[in-house]
């Protein structure tokens, strides 16, 4: 009977209109809020905010606790012309709303401004709108409002900063400027009524073949250009020719925002810059790459953009960067290029000014009807207390009218604790977690939308839509679950469909309900380390063992086939013991998936197999790179997968006279023969040779990789001669690629050798020095640099070496 | 870019090994096609993700060795067949630019060391690898580049090091623009200073080591000469290490700037005029790797020099002579056409020459940007002028056939001098035109005794026979003209 009874007044409290009309939300499920009795009635006072006025206290407190307030900043600029008195209406201002409305406007009018887009901005706004899954909670048809009462500016802005305006939802998508400006530009769409959809992005270029004198601009007019076409790029890539040419592009540049804006273009040899027709840079002279910038004054939206590049002969390069308000030095995007544009005219009026006495009246209806309970607004009194939650009676409250058993079932269940269950189910409700994600067999993607979500990896429907949440306490260490709902994590790179950034708050607090729901006793078991065993893990993982490599990633490295989910990230992100339930029975735990059974008997062979991809899982992303995966990138990275690598550069600190050593196992170091010593350790990723491989060269060269140590010198002396300067007096080379650095001091002769070891602390190094000749002192120390040195497990210091002794240093941080 | 005047703009801009353009394109007078029926170049296929930028080539029995600017050494099997071998023999070495076969050692010029390097255990992969000398630091920048080894007479080990171009971020090194003699025991000695960008060095037949220069500041036109203990070859930049105990090069003191050239040699000590000026855009542009043909590999041209340009991607030849105790001489076109820019060259086992490419820095002619080729002489003799030599009263023209003496009118001599300068480059300064008086010589009717009006020493002769016609023999079409051209030094009368 209960249920029934809260039902009725969840149902009543829905009606109220709550926040979701705003921008077209769909009402709330009664049957999914069913699923959180005896709490449905508490979990619809929280997301319909009844919660802000009338304070709950008792058990049920923290799980329904107020959605943050809603600021009311703009709110003109967001309900143009007449648009705020109607919402104001329907909302709870009732016959206050043009008092409200006057008050919230505070006497100014702010116009609505049109933009300019590319001319195919909705077009991608709206596939964006799908993939990215906003169907899920918007129907495109009640976004219709938007055009009517607001402009561009304030959708890009609400899109890229939600939380300034609603920091009650979970809706920071992480839009980067260009997707913002699409996604607005679709939503706004009606301002522009007779658009034309066809692809508009980029500049016409046109690459001519003439002979060119000097650093003189040539005149192009009526020159029939040897190729043309359109470009998102403004580069040397489109020329015919090598010597003798000129490049021609011209479109539109939209600049964001208005301001002061320092353009810079780069080139060899000549490149001017013209914008609405006037000379901008001037970067003419015939010379290597040089850089010439120029600062103009813009306002927002399409300028006529023209550049003209030419070239002499020997090498050509061309760059063109900007600087804006709120934009760093960087190439122009090509989403800020088009060749045609789009403008989006407002159509809503601006509001006539009020007078003071309006204002005043609206500030007493903001204070009568307690809207601050709800709403910042500056200026604005505190709100009022209302009767707390407990003391409720029915036909007192605004809204509900009710009978008193209906407030008796939601006060008594509010001194009840919600389970954790029903506390993670009214908090993936109050944050709509539930449009997306299916848990225990409800929410999830309305299959009406759902075809709107797109496959781009053929990995079938978990590819496709956001993923099923059953479990994920079990499966889903706590520390990455926070990570991944604060956005720093992202797992499924193959998903369209956008998983929104929570505050780290909120993030906690769904990240702590999914472990005390789901975690089971031994979840956390994890097999030890072993390198050994990592290496055999390593195997596993390739073609030659289990061929993980054909559907999944690692460290950025492509698959084979379709790029699933990068093993880089498992260790960190899976539990242990779901990590091996998963490998040994991916198709029964979820039927349909792409994952196959690779194991088909869960014996200690199977588990010993599983146990050792584990542990090479626990490198992460530094992990030693399994066979089947290619070289990264197409540049000139040094990728060590099957010898040791071996690369003469300038090194940055060090000497022009160095040879960094890059290894399979993802342990590299650098030793500068110019000093005869060891002088960097690092892990992950190895070298870029571009900068003594590509042009001119002579680059001062870093490691790739943050996780490294620039050792301390260590003194190696003649212990008779107390001679100190060590000179290198070459390498021998093993079968395998390893080199051992020989040196000389005094009278004695030694050989260095470095070797990376796989541990659980990832990558450690031994370093064996051997005495050839001679008597060696060898002033170890306890410390080099940040590394931790040990010899035979104890701390370094001195040791004297005679001819065929040596010495092992073990190099950890 | 089209490089020009980086003396002053060296402070911002740096600069590649040879010099750009500093006009589109040099100078065409026949067509590639004439050259090509004499003399064939032959691609060497290297296989994909090979980057083959060719530092230096050293051939043995078990197979060519090339290394290449990335620090590589590739060996690479069946040479000469249509679908060669490579294995990577070595890697990890700094730009290295020469190579040279040893006594069982392949002997290599790394930036900052002069290597020796062998394979002990026969596995194709070198395995131990001994740093012979070092002690040139490296102050970082780029076109501190090594070239070399050129095994002297006497044994020692010749290496060229560049002068650099731009930012010094370790700080300024000493003995840059120096040639320096490496010994057996690893010690070495500055011996000539003054180098510029001496992108080639080689041995003589007789021992001697020679270089050749690009044009540059302080270098009028791009060079070739001897590289004789204590020389001053005319830049400056790194004279201070004249003081340092190891240089055999005494202080030039104040190089002036601005000296017409012959005023330069007789004033500032110990300076050394080239054997060769090689006109720029004239004949080639930035000299790189040479050898001597003193086999007759080339036809008619044996005893002469054969050197590959880096901007040009062409081979061209010189002859010198010894005029007063000092050798001098004459270059002249012989083939057009290579892929891209050439930085060594070596005969190879089948007498033809191996021409290493690479342009990364500069750019260069052709399609290419790195690769091997071979140059194939194909046996025909064709009607050219072989050699100039210097006479008392002008020059001997010695051409490859019997020359009709009544085409002997047509000749065009012209002669100019340099200044000596810190801008970039020279033009020819104070040219005249020459009235040559010529006949032809006893004997074959090869031999053209020439007496020029004006005759003074120490200027370059263009020497511009391409009208001259070849003597009508009986029964056959008289040859045309290959080329006809040549430049000569004449520094001196003999």
């Amino acid at each position: 009977m209960r249920f029934l009874r809260a039902s009725t007044f969840v149902l009543v409290v829905l009606a109220c209109g709550g926040c979701g009309r705003e921008t077209g939300l769909p009402d709330e499920n009664a049957t999914s809020l069913a699923l959180l009795e005896p709490h449905a009635a508490m979990a619809a006072a929280q997301t319909s905010r009844c919660v802000a006025c009338h304070a709950l206290d008792g058990p049920a407190a923290s799980a329904f606790a107020p959605l943050p307030r809603i600021p009311l900043r703009d709110a003109t600029g967001w309900h143009s012309g007449g648009a705020l008195v109607e919402f104001l209406k329907s909302h709870h201002a009732g016959e206050d709303a043009d008092a409200i409305a006057a008050m919230l406007r505070g006497g100014t009018a702010e116009a609505l401004r049109p933009a300019t887009v590319a001319a195919d901005a909705t077009s991608r706004g709206e596939r964006m709108f799908g993939e990215l899954g906003c169907v899920a909670c918007h129907a495109e048809s009640s976004m219709a409002s938007l055009a009517a009462r607001t402009d561009h500016a304030h959708v890009v802005a609400f899109l890229k900063e939600p939380s300034a305006r609603r920091p009650d939802l979970a809706h920071d998508f992480a839009l980067s400027p260009s997707e913002a400006t699409d996604l607005a530009a679709f939503l706004l769409r009606a301002q522009a009524p007779n658009r034309d959809d066809a692809p508009a992005q980029g500049l016409d270029w046109e690459c001519f073949e003439i002979d060119l004198v000097g650093d003189e601009l040539p005149s192009l007019d009526g020159v029939v250009p040897k190729a043309k076409g359109a470009t998102d790029h403004v580069d040397v890539s489109l020329r015919t020719r090598n010597d003798h040419f000129a490049l021609r592009f011209s479109g539109l540049l939209l600049v964001p925002e208005a301001g002061d804006w320092t353009f810079t273009l780069g080139s060899d040899d000549s490149s001017w810059l013209w914008i609405d027709d006037a000379l901008v840079v001037e970067n003419a002279k015939v010379a290597p790459h040089r850089r010439k910038s120029a600062t103009v004054r813009l306002d927002a939206g399409a300028r006529r953009l023209r550049i003209v590049f030419t070239e002499l002969a020997g090498q050509e390069s061309l760059e063109l960067l900007w600087r804006g308000p709120s934009i760093e030095e960087s190439p122009v995007p090509s989403s800020a290029f088009a060749r045609k544009a789009l403008s989006l005219v407002p159509t809503a009026s601006v509001m006539p000014r009020v007078d003071a006495q309006s204002i005043a009246r609206g500030e007493t209806a903001f204070l009568a009807r307690n809207c601050a309970a709800c709403h910042e607004h500056v200026g604005a009194a505190p709100p009022r207390k209302a009767a707390p939650w407990a003391q409720l009676r029915a036909g007192r409250c605004v809204v509900a009218t009710d009978g008193e058993a209906v407030f008796a079932a939601a006060r008594e269940s509010s001194r009840i604790e919600p389970a954790p269950d029903i506390a993670l189910r009214a908090a993936m409700q109050a944050r709509r977690c539930v449009s997306c994600h299916e848990r225990n067999g409800s929410g999830g993607i309305d299959a009406a939308v759902r075809a709107r979500f797109v496959e781009v990896e053929d990995i079938g429907e978990e590819g496709r839509v956001p993923p099923d949440l059953s479990r994920a306490g079990h499966r889903l260490r706590k520390d990455w679950l926070r990570l991944l709902l604060v956005g720093e994590r992202r797992a499924r790179g193959y998903l369209k469909a956008r998983m929104p950034r929570l505050p780290e708050d909120l993030a906690t607090s769904f990240a702590e309900l999914f472990e005390r729901v789901d975690a089971r006793p031994g979840d956390d078991v994890e097999p030890a380390f072993d390198g050994e065993m990592a290496q055999r893990g390593q195997h596993l993982v390739g073609v030659n063992g289990r061929n993980c490599v054909t559907c999944h990633p690692f460290g950025g490295r492509r698959a084979i086939g379709p790029q699933g989910m990068d093993l880089a990230l498992q260790h960190e992100r899976l539990k242990p013991a779901w990590f091996a339930d998963w490998l040994l029975h991916a198709t029964a735990l979820r039927p349909g998936t792409r994952m196959p059974a690779f194991w088909l008997r869960d014996d200690e062979r199977a588990k010993a197999e599983v146990d050792a991809i584990r542990v090479w899982g626990s490198l992460g992303a530094a992990a030693p790179v399994p066979n089947g995966y290619r070289s990264v990138g197409d540049g000139m990275e040094l990728d060590p997968l099957e010898r040791p690598v071996l690369h003469g550069a300038f090194l940055k600190g060090l000497s022009a006279r160095c040879v960094a050593v890059g290894s399979p196992l993802r342990g590299h170091y650098a030793y500068d023969v110019e000093h005869a010593q060891l002088a960097w350790l690092w892990r992950g990723s190895f070298i870029d040779a571009a900068g003594t491989w590509s042009g001119r060269a002579g680059q001062l060269l870093l490691p790739l990789s943050d996780d490294r140590v620039t050792l301390d010198p260590l003194p190696i002396r003649d212990a008779t001669a107390a001679s100190a300067i060590a000179r290198n007096i070459g390498q021998r080379r093993t079968d395998d690629g390893h080199p051992t650095f020989r040196s000389r001091v005094g009278d004695c002769l030694f050989e260095d050798s470095i070797a990376p070891e796989l541990t659980s602390r990832g990558v450690e190094f031994v370093r064996t020095i051997r005495c050839e000749q001679g008597a060696l002192r060898v002033e170890a120390a306890a410390q080099s640099g940040v590394a931790r040195v040990t010899i035979d497990g104890a701390p370094a210091g001195p040791r004297d070496l005679q001819a065929g002794q040596s010495l092992s240093l073990r190099y950890s941080w | 870019m089209i490089h020009f005047v980086p003396a002053l703009l060296s402070l911002v801009f740096v600069e590649p090994i040879p010099q750009e353009p500093a006009s589109p394109a040099p100078v065409a007078a026949v067509s590639v096609e004439g050259e090509a029926r004499y003399a064939t170049i032959v691609d060497v296929p290297v296989p994909e993700g090979v980057v083959l930028e060719v530092g230096g080539i050293a051939e043995r029995d078990d197979g060519l060795y090339v290394c290449t600017r990335r620090g590589e050494i590739w060996r690479i099997t069946e040479p000469y067949s249509a679908q060669p071998k490579f294995a990577l023999w070595a890697e990890g070495l700094q730009e290295p630019l020469g190579l040279l076969e040893h006594e069982g050692w392949l002997y290599c010029a790394q930036r900052g060391e002069l290597s020796r390097m062998r394979d002990r255990d026969v596995d194709g992969r070198m395995d131990d690898l001994e740093t012979v000398a070092s002690g040139w630091v490296l102050s970082g920048n780029y076109h501190e580049s090594c070239f070399g080894p050129a095994l002297a007479g006497d044994g020692s080990m010749w290496l060229s090091l560049n002068k650099p171009f731009g930012d010094e971020p370790f700080g300024r090194a000493p003995f840059r623009g120096f040639a320096i003699a490496v010994q057996k025991d690893g010690s070495w000695t500055g011996e000539c200073a003054g180098l510029r960008s001496p992108a080639g060095i080689g041995t003589a037949p007789w021992g001697e080591v020679f270089y050749s220069d690009n044009q540059g500041e302080w270098c009028a036109t791009s060079k070739f000469a001897p590289l004789q203990r204590g020389d001053f070859h005319g830049h400056p930049w790194g004279i201070d290490s004249c003081k340092d105990p190891r240089s055999k090069a005494a202080h030039p003191g104040e190089v002036k700037s601005g000296l017409r050239m012959s005023e330069a040699a007789t004033t500032i000590p110990n300076f050394r005029l080239p054997a060769v000026w090689i006109p720029y855009d004239e004949c080639g542009r930035s000299p790189a790797g040479f050898v001597w043909d003193d086999a007759g590999r080339f036809g008619p041209y044996r005893g002469q020099v054969f050197c590959g340009d880096q901007y040009s991607s062409e081979v061209f030849r010189m002859s010198l002579e010894r005029v007063q105790g000092r050798w001098q001489g004459a270059c002249y076109p012989f083939r057009r056409g290579f892929a891209c820019g050439i930085v060594r060259v070596l005969w190879a086992k089948d007498g033809s020459l191996w021409c290493g490419l690479t342009n990364r820095g500069w750019g260069s002619l052709g399609q290419s940007e790195h690769g091997l080729q071979r140059l194939r002489w194909n046996g025909e003799t064709p009607f050219d002028l072989v050699e100039a030599k210097a006479t008392t009263t002008g020059f001997d023209l010695l051409f490859s056939m019997p020359v009709d003496g009544a085409s002997l009118d047509s000749l065009k001599i012209k002669s100019w001098t340099y200044d000596h300068h810190e801008s970039y480059g020279c033009p020819p300064r104070d040219v005249q035109s020459h009235i040559a008086k010529a006949t032809v010589g006893n004997g074959d009717g090869r031999m053209v005794h020439m007496a020029l009006s004006s005759l003074v020493d120490g200027r370059v002769y263009s020497l511009d026979a391409s009208a001259v016609r070849a003597a009508a023999l009986p029964g056959r079409v008289a040859p045309k003209m290959l080329h006809g051209k040549a430049w000569y030094t004449r520094n001196a009368a003999p």
